[in-house]
């Protein structure tokens, strides 16, 4: 006999429905399965097989055929498990459908018959709505994630024997529901406060700048400074996460598998910070036979931290420029070109030196110059290029510590730069940007617009403090953020007075 | 000159060129051999003494009889490198009087004319703010008082004062530890083109000779002895710069030094050196009147013409005991943080104040002067 179930393959994030079908047939008995599974799948023989045994179901002596189609998809993973021990349950007669044909399953199965979690759930059953499925089934532990699917029904199942039982159309299973605009708001203000760093203000000025603007920041300052501190601030600074990116937020941890389980919604932006002996691929995602998502868009919608910049290997550094400017990661291996969203913002920290003392109060640094330029020289033009602001972060005396205020909480911080987004997205309505930070020369010459004084201070700073002609254009950007900030509709002179400051590491003495 | 010197000042250069001869292998060569004509048929006779190995020695031999001296300077001059050698006019008339002047000089540019007063500034390469700007201000000064400013193009203090006398449009001789068409340090190539259009680059090594770790001293001691006087603007007590003032000292030439914070490393150097009787040097006004340059004309320093508001008067104040960091400057001035950052900004592009390392504000010349 012969039966069809629909399961589903990931392509990085989109869902591709892949029907199983199982014939069984009288000869030697065998369980042959086609249509490019990789190992993953081959193995779910013995899983299937068991799990239908301890399910007190018969697994069939004969002859077992297994078509994946489409047949030129590579399938990868367990997720087939499922579908596949229902085909051949139904191809054996054992399980009679009561339900409407056409829907979609997933899962992997334990050889006693219990369905486990796979990734990508959310994607698959974005897929199966596209799809037009009636509804899918899936592990318990994934039913809230693909319960946020508008539209589609979702049936959790924890076991095979509930999969069967549910399919011939017992009355006890409901629908995973999920309230996604009402999880947004419950826990979306977690995560450390601003007010518990003492000290700093200028950094905290700049981490405030660049959550408005959407600006990547650079921060330079000895060991124990604070820096990381302040970078694992700046998720709470950014704006709450909208339903849309929090949706995109969700699917890309899902098909990383990085969701917590049982969880649902992702509501906080991610925070990731990837050790600096991470490789470029690692940065940017990829892997064989599919590519998985890499650090930039798992840190999609947040913020990536790349603390000791200098350290990360070269290659590793320049693979971010790409989507720096493009905002995505097309990834392509030898099977097909993937993309992933890749809308992060960058906070990197650096030493001032090799050693770490350079302009250290207390300590003096032990590097020559040549050693200072050669460390500085790790992280490229073009890549400093993407960073609109650079700012030191001094070590602070122990006296100096003491006497320095808390400073005000992350809330109040975010309040502003809610404000500010809210003006640019105005401006920018339309124009398929949406921060100051994406402004391209044409906008910047539109939005910009200085007054004769703005242009004689700038062209006076420019000449005296030595500055690039990119830093001129990062500057005007860096200004719009500041007077956005400000609330002002015209970049004035002190906007554009604290944005020249934002370029420390260009007008360094060892630059 | 009659042709009989050329030929004898080729032979000299293409002697001084020979690879890793040193001025000791020259000066034995020539006393052993009267000439240099003799010292290039004692080598392509074989003889070795003064080369340190075999190798070198067959290398020199062969060189000896593969290039023809006056072939080799007119080499040099078509790629913009000339060369003048002792006892001939141009020599810088105050190297001759050294203990051990280079026999040979290659340099790049215009050698600057005889009656000109050279002052060397010289320090240390991981400079300060506060020496960077002094070392400019008074090379900027030096150059406008006629003066041509030596140095030894390295990284800090010595930039500073090449760029300084650059600014006025004044003359200034950068001495380099290499030969004179190799750019290093290789950041400095910008300024280094620039010094050999307007100044001069100069240089007691041969062309393409890697700048080694013991030309250094060597060099050091042609920018005290080109120098009428030098001066220190920031050392510590380990640096290079010290040593400049050692060979200004043993040849007789006037020591200078810009004093600074007991507190910084990098004054170190110069504020010992005040204590044993360097002269202390607070303004141009200083090293001309030691000179007896004062009669020339000097020009007022660059005022900003900005007027002060009251904000930036309050400002200047709590930065006149020192260097401070935004925040203070805003808890002494009763400002937001974010008002001190522009306005400090805003003072720093006026002249006013200067940015150094760990977000620290100092005060300038220019505002220390109104």
């Amino acid at each position: 006999m012969l039966a069809k179930v629909n399961g589903a393959a990931l392509v990085g994030m989109e869902s591709h429905q892949v029907q199983v079908e199982v014939d069984v047939t009288n000869g030697l008995p065998a369980f042959e399965i086609v249509g490019l599974p990789d190992a993953g799948v081959r193995e779910s023989r013995i899983r299937v097989k068991s799990a239908i045994r301890n399910s007190l179901y018969e697994f069939p002596n004969r002859r077992i055929h297994v078509n994946l189609a489409p047949a030129d998809l590579k399938k990868e993973g367990p997720s087939f498990d499922l579908p596949l021990a229902l085909a051949i349950l139904e191809a054996t007669e054992q399980l009679k459908p009561s339900r409407k044909p056409g829907f979609l399953a997933v899962g992997e199965l334990s050889l006693d018959g219990m369905v486990r979690r796979v990734p990508g759930a959310l994607s698959i059953a974005m897929g199966a709505r596209e799809g037009e499925a009636p509804f899918v089934l899936v592990p318990e532990g994934n039913a809230k994630e693909a319960a946020l699917v508008p539209g589609l029904d979702v049936y959790g199942v924890s076991t095979l024997r509930e999969a069967i039982r549910f399919l011939e159309g017992s009355t006890s299973f409901s629908p995973a529901k999920v309230d996604a605009p009402s999880l947004l708001c419950e826990n979306g203000r977690k995560g450390p406060c601003l007010s518990e760093v003492r000290g700093q203000e200028p950094a905290k000025r700049a981490l405030e700048v660049a959550a408005a603007g959407g600006h990547n920041l650079l921060m330079i300052g000895p060991p124990g400074s604070g820096k990381t501190m302040l970078a694992r601030r700046m998720p709470g600074i950014l704006p709450p996460l909208s339903l849309g990116e929090a949706l995109e937020v969700t699917r890309i941890a899902s098909v990383a598998g990085l969701l917590p389980p049982g969880g649902a919604l992702l509501t906080t932006r991610p925070f990731r910070s990837p050790h600096n002996s991470a490789s470029a691929v690692a940065l940017t995602g990829g892997g064989y036979p599919l590519p998985r998502p890499g650090e930039v868009s798992l840190a999609h919608a947040g913020v990536l931290y790349m603390d000791e910049l200098t350290l990360y290997p070269r290659n590793a550094l320049e693979s971010l420029r790409g989507p720096l400017e493009d905002r995505q990661i097309t990834i392509i291996r030898s099977m097909v070109p993937v993309t992933y969203p890749a809308r992060f913002s960058l906070v990197a920290s650096m030493n001032p030196c090799p050693c770490g003392y350079l302009g250290d109060p207390e300590r003096e640094c032990s590097c020559s110059v040549g050693d200072i330029q050669r460390y500085r020289s790790r992280v490229s033009g073009p890549l400093l290029d993407r960073i609109d602001i650079q700012v030191e972060v001094p070590r602070l005396t122990r006296v100096q510590l003491m006497a320095r205020e808390k400073g005000e909480p992350s809330h109040s911080v975010r309040n502003r730069v809610v404000t500010a987004r809210k003006k640019q997205q105005e401006r920018f309505s339309g124009s398929g940007i949406f921060c100051n930070s994406e402004m391209a020369h044409s906008q910047i010459e539109r939005f910009c617009a200085l007054s004769p004084e703005g242009e004689r201070f700038l062209g006076l700073a420019v000449e005296r403090l030595a500055l690039s002609a990119r830093s001129y254009h990062r500057a005007l950007k860096v200004a719009r953020t500041v007077a956005d900030l400000a609330g002002s509709k015209r970049v004035e002179v002190e906007h554009l007075a604290e944005a020249i400051q934002y370029r420390c590491l260009e007008r360094s003495p060892f630059s | 000159m009659g042709p009989c010197f050329v030929n004898e000042k080729a032979e000299l250069v293409a002697l001084c060129s020979l690879p890793g001869i040193t001025r000791r292998h020259v000066k034995e060569l020539l006393t052993l051999f009267g000439s240099p004509a003799g010292a290039w048929e004692a080598i392509r006779g074989g003889y070795s003494s003064g080369a340190s190995s075999q190798d070198r020695s067959r290398e020199w031999r062969s060189q000896s009889l593969d290039v023809n001296p006056e072939r080799y300077l007119g080499s040099l001059e078509a790629r913009g490198i000339l060369t003048v050698v002792t006892g001939e006019r141009g020599y810088p008339e105050l190297l001759k009087e050294i203990n051990d002047p280079p026999f040979s000089i290659f340099y790049r540019g215009k050698l600057q004319d005889p009656g000109t007063k050279c002052i060397a500034i010289v320090g240390s390469r991981k400079a300060t703010q506060y020496g960077i700007d002094a070392a400019e201000w008074l090379a900027r000064g030096l150059a406008q008082a006629g003066a041509c400013v030596v140095s030894g193009a390295a990284y800090g203090i010595d930039s500073a004062a090449h760029r300084g006398a650059l600014m006025a449009g004044g003359a200034t001789l950068a001495v380099l530890g290499c030969g004179p068409d190799v750019v290093y340090p290789r950041s400095s190539g910008g300024l280094l083109s620039d010094i050999a259009l307007k100044g001069c680059i100069l240089s007691e090594y041969p062309p393409g000779v890697k700048p080694l770790k013991y030309h250094f001293p060597a060099r050091n001691r042609l920018i005290a002895g080109m120098s009428l006087g030098v001066l220190i603007v920031e050392a510590s007590h380990t640096s290079g710069a010290l040593l400049t003032a050692d060979f200004a000292l043993s040849e007789g030439r006037d020591v200078f030094a810009v004093p600074g914070q007991v507190f910084s490393k990098n004054s170190e150097g110069t504020n010992a050196l005040i204590k044993n009787g360097a002269l202390l040097v607070g303004s141009v006004e200083d090293i001309l009147e030691e000179l007896d340059l004062a009669g020339e004309q000097t020009l007022p320093l660059e005022i900003a013409s900005e007027r002060l508001t009251a904000e930036e008067r309050k400002s200047l104040d709590a930065l006149a005991a020192g260097p401070c960091d935004a925040v203070d400057v805003a808890r002494q001035n009763g400002l937001a943080v974010v008002e001190a950052l522009s306005l400090l900004s805003r003072m720093e592009v006026m002249g006013l104040v200067r940015r150094g390392p760990g977000g620290r504000y100092h005060v300038t010349s220019q505002s220390t002067r109104k």
